[in-house]
């Protein structure tokens, strides 16, 4: 069990902290990549991109953990992690997820949006429209996304979204870690064997190597875009954008529900972000978590 | 006595303490998940697990009873 740390560092100067009580391992661990990032231009190098604060590093267990370490410790909303390769990397329940060194974008930001708590999870439908939009202007290629953040080439997924937040036991969120990996310079022979027929990468797709840096530059820009037009309209917004690039209503969909699938068709999303669907019965059923599957003939139809 | 209740409407992805159970403020004691996004429940204050209202896999809405800590 994970004991949860805040505000146990305390800013000294631009991007350094000191401790204020007891380290726990989390924190040892925050301190540390705070550390390298000043010994060494490679190794937790910060620069800064389109005016966001960004660490690189070469290899880290999972980039969602150094975010998490360093929102504990105190770091601002808007820090992004870039890392090469994850020797941990997982995906949502425990998933093992893997990319090549050097040919992805695996990446983590800490958001600490100040929104109401049911909002939350609503930033994980914004991070996929950032995500499909950022791809398309990047690569021309036709980009959608299969609920809730799925983004879907050609039938395949091309990235993956891992989120965390963290809301006080008084219900005030904290922060939130959005966790992204783009599929970017990766061979078919890159990708796990389970993995070959339902995924893709930019390079399969386009046929040539892209600049992870310039993708990361228009990820960055089109975030900045969303993320304050959603903090000024609020909740509709993200709603408007995510059914513009989306590839789920309308369509006849699979829900895996346990040990159970429930066919129906999609008809829209709810006011909380979940995803309606219309029964053989013609009643609506709205579903929060569950994976859902659009199924192969569909996806051929995109 | 502390009512840990939902923040969100979701699904119970894991339930991390059993009844009779000591926990300490904060510790996380519950993964709720919502549009792909992992959201733990922290113990508001210490105490030990009296009832847990859910299981793995329960759908749940925003301010259902989870878990009853004395």
């Amino acid at each position: 069990m994970y004991k949860k740390q805040i505000k146990v560092y305390r800013p000294i100067r631009s991007g350094q902290f000191t401790p204020v009580r007891n380290c726990s391992r989390q924190i040892k661990m925050a301190r540390r990549h705070f550390t390298l990032k000043c010994r060494s231009l490679k190794e937790g190098q910060r620069i800064r991109l389109r005016g966001k604060e960004i660490y690189f590093y070469k290899a880290v267990d999972s980039s969602n953990i150094i975010a998490r370490s360093l929102a504990q410790s105190g770091a601002a909303d808007g820090i992004i992690i870039v890392c090469e390769t994850q020797t941990a990397g997982r995906g949502r329940r425990g998933r093992q997820w893997s990319c090549p060194t050097g040919k992805g974008i695996l990446m983590s930001m800490v958001l600490r949006p100040q929104i109401a708590v049911p909002a939350v999870p609503l930033l994980t439908l914004l991070t996929g429209v950032v995500v499909a939009e950022t791809i398309h202007k990047a690569t021309g290629c036709t980009v959608g996304i299969k609920w809730p953040n799925d983004i879907i080439i050609s039938g395949k997924k091309v990235c993956g979204i891992l989120a965390e937040s963290s809301i006080s036991s008084q219900g005030v969120p904290e922060h939130v870690i959005m966790g992204i990996g783009i599929n970017v310079n990766l061979e078919k022979s890159d990708l796990p064997s389970d993995c070959m027929e339902t995924s893709t990468s930019l390079k399969m797709e386009l046929g040539k190597p892209l600049s992870r840096l310039s993708i990361l530059r228009e990820f960055i820009a089109a975030w900045d875009e969303h993320y304050q037009a959603f903090l000024q309209n609020g909740n509709e917004y993200i709603f408007k954008k995510w059914k513009e690039n989306n590839i789920t209503l309308g369509r006849t969909v699979t829900i895996s529900k346990g040990s159970e699938s429930i066919i129906g068709m999609a008809v829209d999303i709810s006011d909380r972000g979940g995803l309606v669907i219309r029964l053989s019965n013609g009643t609506l059923e709205e579903f929060m978590a569950e994976d859902v599957s659009l199924g192969r003939s569909h996806y051929q139809t995109i | 006595m502390a009512v840990v209740e939902s923040p969100l409407a979701g699904k119970i992805l894991e339930i991390n303490v059993t009844v009779g159970q000591t926990v300490n403020e904060d510790d996380e004691i519950i993964i709720l998940e919502a549009m792909k996004m992992e959201n733990p429940i922290f113990a508001p204050s210490t105490g030990t697990v009296k009832e847990i209202k859910v299981k793995a896999g329960d759908r749940v809405n925003e301010g259902d009873v989870l878990v009853i800590i004395e």
